[in-house]
């Protein structure tokens, strides 16, 4: 007998393991366990019935086997009794055994789907739980009422008849408590519904409470649209409506957009626990379905809109952003799903924690060479200019030599003004024409001009003084008071004359500022206005000075050529100042702010950000040596790219690859011409850089490229 | 209306570091070097559109990163662009041999309509010179590439350059790139205006 029930067990186990039903195969060998205990318990009291009782047993076991193969065969969950064992329990030899059996079976089945119940999501429910507690009072009180009759009642048969009752009444007691349960899973179902629905009305619908109308077909809606339409073409601003009925769309749950996009909704209200992958697959043909309808929709609408308006592009891209941004949350995290391998493999390739703050990347490399290539147009613009001035001073010191010796003429004359007055006049008067004519070669002629007049003039009235006091002289025969005065005025008039030469060394001086200007314009457009300046004042200086070294000349090029020295060294071994560095924290902050933004456009206008941010802290840098001007290097992708690398590294953006990818899909084509293109296409060499890496990137190697 | 700009045509620059490229796109979109205000560069590409045999065409043009590091990743740039810039120094041995290297990898991986042009730039040293120009002349008249020497300092043929490229560029409309489901309506309307644009060409005629 125990072998045979062994053997049952054994076979049980086996249909279970090769029954698809996994669950109906544990209820049936659960069954099988029960009834093997329940015909152990069974009291034997004389040898002969224990023989008729082995017999039936086994008859009932092999019948118990039957039953439970076809069973299986039919895959008929819960324990359900068939027509077959009601048949075979109506038979007179084996009918109360039979229906026991059946009866224990379906109980158990029973009691085993309520356990699973409680167990399943509603151990926290406490109507459940209410149910279930009845359901074993119920049946321990059953248990306790037959018990006492088995009990007291002799005879084994009427013991099995007891027993057979209230295995019944237990198993009317499950099914009772088996459909309430299942009324309270249904009433749960839709309470959960309501909840959902009355979430949404608070938190996104709150117009459709105003139009209720909620036997609204697709056909109603279609012509909606079509009035919409033809209104539209009629309306000044159908950039206005355009978007109005879009966010009617979105929030009416009857509309077929709508309803896509409150499923989004509810999904995310409900979505607390991580969501499958056919969740997945279903919500990805979801949004695909809906962008293909939007994108017909749209598209209806701009030909409408094209023959009657013309900004109905910036009305487009703020119907797809406005889309976009409804959807943002359950697009991206298709999007974090889809590249979850890439955004694990980005993160993977650099630390973290890594404190390196140094951002070098070749900069300073690069610069050395843009500043020695300075330095040596520096150097030959200066050999220029020294040759220049040279020539120039030599023709200074020939026409100051010619100066002085007209000086020397004029002190000359001077010691004879007291002997020919009105010679010396004459005199003084050739030479002015003399100047005159020297100035009129000149280029600035006008102004000149005047001088001269007035120069002329004043020496007409001069004369004319000079005529009045002779005469004065002669009248009052003093000689000596009127030699004095003479001499004064002799005096005064040689410090005038003195004047006029400053000037005109003056103007020879602007004359060859003016020719140098001239030539250092010819020769190049580099140099700042300072330096010019400074370059004048120094060519000033020397000329007043008038005493001119050539050692200083030599002095000079040999400082050039000690600097060019100390580059060259610098070049071989550059030092780095960790104090000129540039953190790059204020690019990283702002590239940081990407994926805050909910839109295409937004983010890549962050991107642009960080990207200029980056730009500017590179010039900064530079501006650091101030021997070299600013303008001087030209900041283009060689440079911006390794930076680029070290501010995204730092900047540790969550789903980086994900937020590519939702740039580059969403964001218009034209615009991957310009300039949003050309950034995300940098981003992306930055991205496909760090996947390439074989092991981790140390931030320091960076500063080798 | 015109959801694609009509002329708009993408120039790489490729080349060695330091070779001038980015300099040789100042030079010809803002016609200065180095007194530039930079602010206004950097982070934008350039763009520049020039009027040659009676059409506009609107260059916007990219700038690389040349260093050995990043050269895998070239295809990231030049991808979707109707010609291609190769620069090398005429001071430098090494960058020739790069720009040859450039010119094999865009004949093998760009269209067939890619317009290749090989550039000597820095003709202003011409006392360091270690490229001859006869070399670079043959090796691109072999292949079929636009050769020129410039000068992004002095702007000797830089205008001349761009000029060659907007004459050489195959049609005037500008590629559509195939991927653009991603984008609502603008294929579908671009695609009807042209044959709306074919229709009413076919009624003139």
């Amino acid at each position: 007998m125990d072998k045979q029930i062994f053997q049952l067990i054994q076979k049980a186990a086996n249909l279970q393991s090769e029954s698809k039903d996994k669950e109906a195969a544990e209820n049936y060998l659960l069954g099988i366990n029960y009834i093997s205990q329940y015909l152990r318990v069974l009291p034997l009291s004389n040898k002969e019935e224990a023989r008729k009782s082995l017999k039936q047993q086994c008859y009932l076991a092999r019948l118990c086997i039957d039953n439970i193969e076809k069973l299986i065969s039919n895959q008929i969950e819960n324990f359900q009794p068939k027509q077959n064992t009601s048949n075979v329990s109506n038979s007179p030899n084996f009918g109360r055994r039979e229906q026991l059996v059946t009866t224990l079976s379906q109980s158990v089945g029973n009691s085993n789907q309520l356990q699973g119940m409680q167990s399943f999501g509603f151990s926290q429910d406490p109507e459940a739980q209410k149910i279930f507690q009845d359901a074993q009072q119920k049946n321990l009180m059953l248990y306790n009422f037959y018990q006492s009759r088995i009990n007291s009642d002799p005879s084994p048969y009427m013991k099995s008849s007891y027993n057979l009752d209230y295995l019944r009444k237990v198993n009317e007691n499950f099914a009772i408590a088996r459909k309430k349960f299942n009324e309270l899973m249904e009433l749960r179902k839709k309470q959960n519904e309501e909840k959902i629905e009355k979430q949404l009305i608070n938190v996104e619908i709150k117009d459709t409470s105003k139009n209720p109308k909620k036997n609204e077909t697709l056909k109603d809606l279609k012509k909606k649209d079509l009035l919409w339409e033809r209104s539209l073409k009629q309306s000044s601003k159908p950039e206005l409506q355009i978007t109005e009925h879009f966010i009617s769309i979105s929030k009416n749950p009857n509309h077929p957009f709508g309803r896509v996009v409150i499923k989004f909704i509810k999904r995310h209200l409900l979505d607390e626990t991580k969501i499958s992958e056919r969740d997945l697959e279903n919500e990805k043909k979801d949004i695909q379905s809906f962008i293909a309808r939007a994108k017909q929709y749209i598209s209806n609408n701009f030909l409408i809109l094209k023959q009657t308006q013309k900004f109905f592009l910036k009305a487009s891209r703020d119907i797809e952003n406005y889309i976009i941004e409804q959807l943002f949350d359950h697009i991206f995290i298709l999007y974090i799903y889809k590249f979850k391998e890439e955004n694990d493999n980005i993160h993977n390739k650099y630390e973290t924690n890594n404190d390196c703050t140094l951002a070098d990347c070749g900069i300073r490399k690069r610069f050395w060479l843009a500043r020695n290539e300075y330095f040596y147009d520096q150097q030959e613009k200066q050999k220029q200019k020294e040759k220049e001035q040279q020539e120039i001073e030599n023709q200074i010191e020939d026409e100051n030599q010619n100066q002085n010796e007209n000086q020397d003429e004029n002190q000359n004359e001077n010691q004879d003004e007291n002997q020919n007055e009105n010679q010396y006049e004459n005199q003084n008067e050739n030479q002015y024409e003399n100047q005159n004519e020297n100035q009129n070669e000149n280029e600035i002629e006008n102004q000149n001009q005047n001088q001269d007049e007035n120069q002329d003039e004043n020496q007409d009235e001069n004369q004319d003084e000079n005529q009045n006091q002779n005469q004065d002289e002669n009248e009052n025969e003093n000689e000596n008071e009127n030699q004095n005065e003479n001499e004064n005025e002799n005096q005064n008039e040689n410090e005038n004359e003195n004047q006029n030469e400053n000037e005109n060394q003056n103007e020879n001086e602007n004359e060859n500022e003016n020719e140098n200007e001239n030539e250092n314009e010819n020769q190049s457009n580099l140099q700042d206005e300072q330096e010019k300046e400074d370059l004048i004042q120094e060519q000033i200086d020397r000329l007043d000075d008038f005493d001119f070294d050539e050692s200083q000349l030599e002095q000079e090029l040999e400082d050039f050529l000690a600097e060019d020295e100390v580059l060259d060294e610098d070049e071989k071994e550059p030092e780095i100042d960790l104090s000129l560095v540039k953190s790059y924290s204020n690019s990283m902050e702002i590239l940081r702010t990407i994926s805050q933004k909910k839109n295409a456009s937004l983010k890549v206008q962050s991107l642009v950000k960080a990207y200029e941010a980056i730009v500017e802290e590179i010039r900064d840098y530079y501006s650091q040596f101030s021997d070299v001007p600013k303008s001087y290097y030209e900041i283009g992708a060689d440079d911006i790219v390794p930076i680029l690398i070290y501010v995204v590294v730092k900047a540790n953006i969550p789903n980086l690859y994900s937020e590519k990818q939702f740039l580059e899909d969403f964001i218009s084509q034209k615009d991957m011409l310009g300039v949003h293109g050309y950034v995300i296409s940098s981003l992306e060499v930055v991205i496909q850089f760090l996947l390439s890496q074989q092991s981790k990137l140390s931030l320091s190697s960076l500063d080798q490229i | 209306m015109t959801f694609v700009t009509p002329n708009a045509s993408k120039i790489v620059i490729l080349g060695d570091s330091g070779v001038g490229k980015t300099s040789l796109a100042l030079r010809f979109t803002h016609n200065e070097f180095h007194d530039l205000e930079l602010s206004t560069v950097g982070a934008k590409c350039f763009t520049k559109s020039v009027h040659v045999a009676d059409k506009d065409v609107h260059f916007s043009i990219w700038d690389t990163a040349g260093q050995e590091r990043f050269q895998s990743l070239a295809p990231i740039y030049y991808r979707n662009s109707r010609a291609a810039i190769i620069v090398y120094d005429i001071t430098q041995k090494k960058s020739f041999h790069e720009a040859e290297r450039w010119v094999d990898e865009m004949k093998r991986h760009g269209d067939e309509d890619l317009v290749i042009a090989l550039i000597g730039n820095k003709s202003d040293l011409n006392e360091y010179r270690e490229v001859k120009m006869k070399v670079a002349q043959e090796y691109a008249l072999k292949n079929n590439l636009i050769f020129l020497e410039t000068s992004a300092k002095t702007g000797e043929h830089v205008e001349d350059l761009f000029m060659k490229i907007a004459e050489m560029l195959p049609s005037v409309h500008a590629k559509i790139p195939e991927n653009l489901d991603h984008n609502f309506g603008i294929v579908s309307i671009s695609k009807l205006e042209e044959k709306e644009k074919r229709k009413e060409k076919k009624n003139c005629c």
